[in-house]
This record gives C-alpha cells, structure tokens and sequence, in this order.
C-alpha cells in the first residue's frame, strides 16, 4: 500500500466530507477565518487533552524506572504549556467548553464505531465458506 | 466572599464571583473531570500489564473506583455538566455495548467451523447491529410514545455522531475502493451507511431535531481534534524516543566473566577458521 497513494486518496476524501458539510451547513457556515481560528484552538485543546490523557495513561509505569517519570511530566509540562498559550490568547476552555468537546467526541467516536462495526460485519458476512485444513486433512485419512 | 462589583463592557455590573464562576469550578466537579481524563485512562491501561504484575491485580478495583467516583462527583456538583457528561456517558456505554456484541456475533459466528461463536449467532448480531442505529434514531427523534428521553445535550451528541459517521464512511469508501480487490458488498454497504447518513442529518434539520450550527460545530471540531491528534502524537511520541534514547539499559543479567569471555573467543575463532572445535 503506497503511503502517497493512501495520502492522497484520505485528502480527496477530506474535500468531499467538507464540501458536503458545507452544503449541509447552508447559511449557518461561517466565514473562512472564523472557521480557521475555531479549527486552530479545536487542534490545542484536543492536543492539551491528549498529553492529559496520556500522562494519565502512563501512571502505572511510575514504578518502572526514572524514564517513565521523566515522560509523565514531559507530557504534563506540555499540557500546561497549551493552556497557558490558550490563557495568552483568550481561549481558556471553560466547564461548558470541556462539557460540550467531550460529547462531541463521544458522537465523533460512535459514528466512527458505526460504520467499523458494519464495515467489519459485510467483510466477513461476503466472505465464501471455508474449510478448516486440519478438518480437511483428517477426512482424507479417514 | 468575594463580593466586589466591577461594571463589564456592555455596561452591565457584575462581581467578581460572576467572573470567576466562568473559570474556576466547584471541588466535586474538578474531581470529575480528573478522574475522567486521569483516573480512568490511568486504570485502564493497568489492564495492560502482565497478568501476575501488582498492575494487573489492581486494575479491577481502582476501575470499580474511579467509576464509583464518577458517579458520585457528577451526582453531587452544583454545575450540571458533570451529570450532563456523565448521562450521556452511560447512554453511549449501552449503545456501543450493543454494537460491539452484534459486531462480535457477526465476525466470529459465521465462516470459520472452529470459531469461539456457534454457526447460527449471525441472525442475532446482525439483529443488534440493526437495533443500535434503530435506538439512535428513535433517541433523537423522541417520538411521544417513547418511554426513554433523551438526555440532556443529546443533539450536540446526535449532530457530531453523524459527522463521524458520514466522514468515517466516505474514508471507508475510498478505502475500500482502492484497495478492496473487488469487495462490492461492503463498498455498497458504505455507500448505504455514508448516504442513510446524510439524509437522516437532513431530515433531523428539516424537524427541528438538530439545528445546522450543531452540525457545523461538530464537523469543526471533528477537523480540529484530528488535527490536534496527529499533532499531539508527533510531539509525545519525539518526546518518549528522547527520553527512552537517553535511558540507561537495566540490568538483567551479570556480565560475562573472563573465563566465559575466553571460551566465546575460542567458538568465534574456530568458526571463522573453518576448524573442528
């Protein structure tokens, strides 16, 4: 599988997702720079989160050595460091914000669920019968 | 307390509670949100560990703990998101439960003659698979005879479900497309689900049900989290191979003494001589 291939087969599937979006969107689409900058502190936040989570994640490696200590608070520092350029830029995540992200991100991953449930389901449902060898080997003895 | 007043921008007067009640939140709703980015990750991942590691021992209580915790911070906050969050939470639970037994059913009870499932558990997953999109549909669109409402906040979860969903598919799509060898019933069956998608976000727009903000509000921050995603990835993953590259190696075994170092030397010399040991 050619990783340019695959690149530019996910960038032509971003365009159709958000050209169709758009036109779902109609008149409640905002304008570019808007969308840009909402995009821009979307992408810190998340990130901000991420580093939480995995900090978080990593706890019970604490015993394993200096190195994992060493990561959880590299990860820490770097989630603190995007709230601090969130509080520098006036886009502080309030209890509403990290309310309303963490129910979108809930929905984001069921739709995804969704369609990897159905997707795996079709692939074996299409799949022909088959045989198990030992099943097949053991008759020809027989 | 803190009662000073001060006047806003739009002439309005305000104290500085008001101010500081945007920020800052009550002990039990911090608690929430930590033991929901911290503590559940943290127990989680002790489910990783091997099975005799004190890790591995513990997973299941801490995990009956922080979920414990969970409910009784979302319970007992003066905000309601933490029970907004947490309502919703248990609601997904069920449904992705649902989904991912109907998926399980699917998969293992059907082609192989040695599978963990019995041959004729398919009806029955693809009856739950069926029921999932059928109990998301019947949620958001609250028709009157349905006992259960939805919970708060719930078209929020709707609108981005069916960004995830449309956008997850239209990937599958090209996916499946380019590299399928010819797989045309799951091709068609994204095409189903991308398309069943669309309309259902427009018919949930044309009812009321959802507004077209949520949806754009969903699909910004769909682009956005997999942005910051990838991003955060990057920089975690630069910062873990710094620090494992700088690690110092354990300790595992003695090294060799000299003795074994010399009977080494004698086995590697033979063997590039071509000799008889």
């Amino acid at each position: 599988m050619s990783m340019r291939r695959l690149a530019g087969a996910g960038l032509g599937a971003a365009i159709v997702v958000i050209t169709l979006f758009t036109m779902v969107e109609g008149e409640a689409s905002p304008v570019f720079d808007e969308r840009l900058l909402s995009i821009a502190v979307q992408a810190l936040w998340t990130a901000m989160m991420v580093w939480l989570i995995l900090a978080g994640s990593m706890l019970g490696l604490i015993m394993r050595g200096r190195a994992p200590l060493l990561q959880i608070f590299g990860l820490l520092f770097l989630s603190l460091s995007t709230l601090g350029i969130l509080a520098i830029i006036g886009e502080i995540p309030t209890e509403e914000t990290l309310a309303t992200l963490t129910i979108q991100w809930a929905g984001l991953a069921t739709g995804a669920f969704i369609v990897f449930g159905y997707t795996l389901s079709t692939l074996t449902a299409s799949l022909e019968e088959e045989e198990d060898p030992l099943l097949i080997l053991g008759r020809k003895q027989n | 307390m803190l009662g000073c007043a001060f006047d806003d921008l739009d002439g309005h007067q305000r104290s500085l509670h008001w101010l500081l009640g945007h920020i800052y939140m009550d002990v039990h709703a911090a608690a929430f949100w930590t033991l929901l980015f911290v503590g559940l990750p943290g127990t989680l991942m002790l489910w990783t560990h091997r099975s005799n590691s004190i890790q591995r021992i513990g997973f299941q209580p801490l995990t009956l703990l922080v979920l414990i915790g969970l409910g009784i911070t979302a319970t007992s906050s003066i905000g309601q998101y933490p029970a907004i969050v947490a309502e919703i939470g248990l609601f997904t639970s069920f449904i992705i439960g649902i989904l991912a037994m109907g998926t399980y059913l699917m998969v293992f009870g059907g082609v192989t003659p040695v599978g963990p499932v019995p041959r004729g558990w398919r009806a029955s997953g693809s009856l739950l698979l069926l029921s999932t999109v059928v109990i998301l549909g019947l949620l958001t669109t609250g028709p009157e005879w349905l006992f259960l409402s939805a919970p708060q906040g719930w078209p929020s979860f709707a609108a981005s479900g069916v960004v995830g969903l449309v956008s997850t598919s239209i990937f599958g799509i090209v996916i499946v497309w380019i590299y399928g060898d010819g797989r045309w019933i799951t091709l068609i069956g994204l095409i189903l689900t991308s398309s069943l998608g669309l309309a259902g976000s427009l018919l949930w727009i044309e009812s009321g049900v959802i507004s077209t903000t949520e949806i754009s509000n969903a699909l910004t921050t769909a682009i956005g989290s997999l942005l910051g995603i990838i991003l955060s990835a990057m920089i975690a993953i630069a910062l873990m191979v710094q620090i494992e590259s700088g690690a110092t190696v354990p300790k595992i075994s003695e090294p060799l003494s000299d003795k074994e170092i010399e009977r080494m030397k004698e086995i590697i010399e033979v063997n590039l001589g071509g000799e008889e040991e």
